[in-house]
């Protein structure tokens, strides 16, 4: 069949067998691949009784027909599993070369369940597949594990990728990631930690001789080539930081939610400019698979006290460390993003966690009796042994590891008032979405503890915090699309969830007559599947909300005083109506479960 | 005698649909802004093109990123950046963090 490698690969940590799985034609059109694979595994196999960390929770990390082809950056993999987390699905993804590799040594996707006695690690090669001892790699970090894998083998550089978990993943860290190629991340909802419970510490791919056998590559290649036109411009995220709060709207996240109002001389501000960062620091660039963009490139802080080699911060890393611990320093910042990409956390749930502790160490509602250290807005050392002793689960981070709702709500009080997260036990991304409405509302009601649409598929009216109906309508409209670009392979900064372009590509490298409709009925597919596996949870409409911080009122700055809040039931109500759910108990209804194929699925939610 | 600047612009996304073209060369008066640029377009491409950009009180939508000679206007002038013969100006759709 083209544009698949034609098999997954199920791996028994268990007793360590390893067996191939073939999916039919029919089936593989259905689900493509990657997110939509990985939704029909979680949904048929995992019981929604049973707890992340069990040996039956399945991880799924696919590719789809795209991945390793002339599309650019098609070597992104997205992991499916129940999450550390929530409880419930998660679906992330990972860029760099892994998905390419894992398709280029035979394999779509691979399927690990169970759990070993000793730690081990996968190495997937020129069409085969060995379980190997991963003993001598414990306790290394995402960048080091990634390093001594390849030296291992005898690979240099790009001959081979690495996927692994840092030490916040062996210590089963509730928000620990996984990481590709040391800085590529996919890591909300704790993927690193149910890997951990495996005893999963690394998955090694390499280049080998392997190729995708694509049906039409002409064609492929002229529509990837129309792809970048239309992505050329992407610099990457590295400039948001300037960017979110020069825009003066209030969307740049500042001491945990508690200002708008960031503090901060013009030429600290200026040091978080893209070209500034560029200038100063970058030494070289680290494309993903088949990518032409300026995005991924290495740093170098030369001196100073934040000296060192560092992947390129993505925006998020950079606002986590910079303004929501109330701090201005751009070295710091990067050092610290690095930092936590190593210790294998994710780094949205880092930032909200450690700003929570600084404002609640400010405000007398922890103290250094009940953290055997001091946490004051902006300090970087404190930053530094709070992540370090939260990867190690020691004193007070054994709290911390349980994520930032348990650990809020473990202290009580005052401070658990003070933790920003949505109801189902994930964090958002780093923006204060008191001003974008839009992703406050689709981070709430996603399955996966993290987004599922996106703003580049959003019009200009619904981009702030006006039209709170159009909001939840274009959420609901739009979903489905990330889940159909999440299933194919390919990395979002470069085919951007262009459905259009993305069936196209589908068709040339498959043979099949894809249109755009089609995928997104896919990715829609995809959405209710991971609905229904989180209402079986017992993952409701209840926690479709934000917390009481999360969902505050802005204080000061250009949106002082605006509340979502009120807005919220109406919204939620419209969206579920656009989903074809019950408009109050947010259950997909037995005719969109119909018309998407899931007929089973209506068995288990409604009964024979 | 000062003359005029010519500037080549690029749309991409939605941007590209509502002007029907992937480039074009804008020529204006001397000592022209990002701003004076901006509102060249507007009359241009009518009332859509604008909602695009500015909000209904005519503030710059906050998603949206503008190059000029790819670097970020926000760390020029903004959109009283002086404009320069040559000078390439692009108009970015959302990125969303990452």
């Amino acid at each position: 069949m083209k544009g698949y490698a034609g098999r997954f690969l199920r791996v028994d940590m268990t007793d360590g067998e390893l067996s191939d799985v073939t999916f039919d034609e029919a089936t593989l059109r259905k689900y493509l691949g990657g997110t939509g694979i990985g939704a029909k595994i979680l949904y048929e196999e995992v019981p929604p009784e049973s707890e992340w960390s069990d040996p039956v929770n399945r991880v799924s990390i696919a590719s789809g027909p795209l991945g390793g082809t002339s599309v650019g950056g098609s070597g992104t993999m997205s992991l499916v599993t129940k999450g550390a987390l929530t409880g419930g699905s998660t679906s992330v993804q990972a860029n760099g070369l892994f998905g390419a590799y894992m398709r280029f040594s035979g394999y779509d996707g691979v399927v690990i369940q169970g759990a070993a006695e000793d730690w081990q690690y996968l190495v997937l090669r020129d069409g085969k597949a060995e379980l190997r001892k991963a003993d001598k790699f414990l306790g290394l970090d995402t960048y080091e594990v990634c390093d001594a894998l390849r030296e291992e083998h005898g690979e240099k550089g790009r001959g081979a990728s690495v996927l692994s978990i840092g030490p916040a993943g062996e210590t089963l860290v509730k928000w620990a990631g996984v990481f590709v190629d040391k800085g590529h991340s996919g890591s909300h909802n704790g993927p690193g930690a149910v890997l951990g419970s495996k005893r999963l510490k690394a998955i090694i791919a390499f280049r080998g001789q392997g190729g995708i056998d694509v049906a039409e590559p002409d064609r492929l290649k002229e529509v990837a080539q129309r792809m970048y036109e239309d992505v050329e411009w992407f610099r990457g995220t590295l400039g948001g930081v300037e960017n979110s709060y020069k825009s003066g709207k209030g969307t740049l996240p500042i001491k945990n939610y508690t200002t708008n109002i960031w503090d901060v001389p013009d030429d600290r501000l200026d040091a978080f400019g893209e070209g500034s960062i560029r200038e100063h620091y970058q030494i070289g660039r680290e494309p993903c698979w088949g990518c032409r963009l300026m995005h991924c490139a290495w740093m170098d802080v030369k001196e100073g006290p934040y000296k060192g080699i560092v992947e390129e911060p993505e925006y998020e890393q950079l606002a986590a460390w910079g303004p929501v611990i109330g701090q201005d320093d751009i070295e710091a910042a990067m050092m610290l993003s690095a930092y936590t990409d190593r210790l294998g956390f994710e780094n949205n749930e880092a930032g909200w966690l450690v700003g929570w502790v600084m404002e609640c160490f400010e405000r007398g509602l922890l103290t250094s009796g009940d953290m055997g250290m001091e946490a004051r807005w902006g300090d970087i050392d404190a930053v530094k042994e709070l992540l370090k002793m939260t990867a190690e689960r020691r004193g007070f981070g054994d709290v911390l590891a349980e994520g930032l709702k348990r650990a809020s709500e473990k202290v009580g009080g005052e401070a658990a008032e003070a933790a920003i997260y949505t109801m189902k036990g994930n964090t958002p991304r780093g923006h204060d979405h008191r001003t974008r409405w839009a992703e406050m509302f689709d981070t709430c009601v996603s399955n996966t503890g993290t987004i599922e649409t996106h703003a580049s598929v959003m019009s200009p009216e619904v981009q702030g915090s006006e039209n709170p109906l159009k909001i939840s309508t274009q959420v609901a409209e739009t979903k489905g699309l990330m889940q159909f670009e999440d299933s194919l392979g390919t990395c979002r900064f470069n085919t951007r969830m262009n459905a259009k372009l993305l069936a196209e590509a589908v068709s040339a490298a498959t043979s099949w007559d894809f249109t755009a409709e089609e995928g997104h009925r896919a990715g829609r597919r995809a959405v209710n599947l991971l609905r229904a596996f989180n209402i079986r949870v017992g993952i409701g409409a209840e926690l479709d909300r934000p917390s009481t911080r999360y969902g505050s009122t802005p204080v000061d700055g250009p949106t002082a005083g605006i509340s979502i809040m009120p807005h919220w039931d109406a919204m939620l109500e419209n969206y579920y109506k656009l989903m074809g759910w019950n408009t109050e108990t947010g259950v997909p209804l037995k005719e969109t479960l119909r018309d998407l194929g899931l007929e089973h699925v209506i068995r288990d939610l409604y009964g024979a | 005698m000062t003359s005029e600047v010519e500037v080549e612009i690029k749309y991409y996304a939605m941007l590209r649909d509502k002007a029907g073209r992937k480039t074009e060369v804008v020529t204006l008066p001397p000592k022209s802004s990002v701003r004076d640029l901006v509102d060249t377009l507007i009359e241009r491409y009518g009332d859509e093109f604008a909602n695009y950009i500015y909000d209904g009180e005519k503030r710059v939508r906050d998603y949206l990123s503008f190059m000029l000679n790819g670097i970020n206007v926000n760390s020029l002038e903004g959109f009283g950046t002086v404009l320069e013969d040559g000078d390439t100006f692009s108009m970015l759709p959302p990125i969303g963090g990452g």
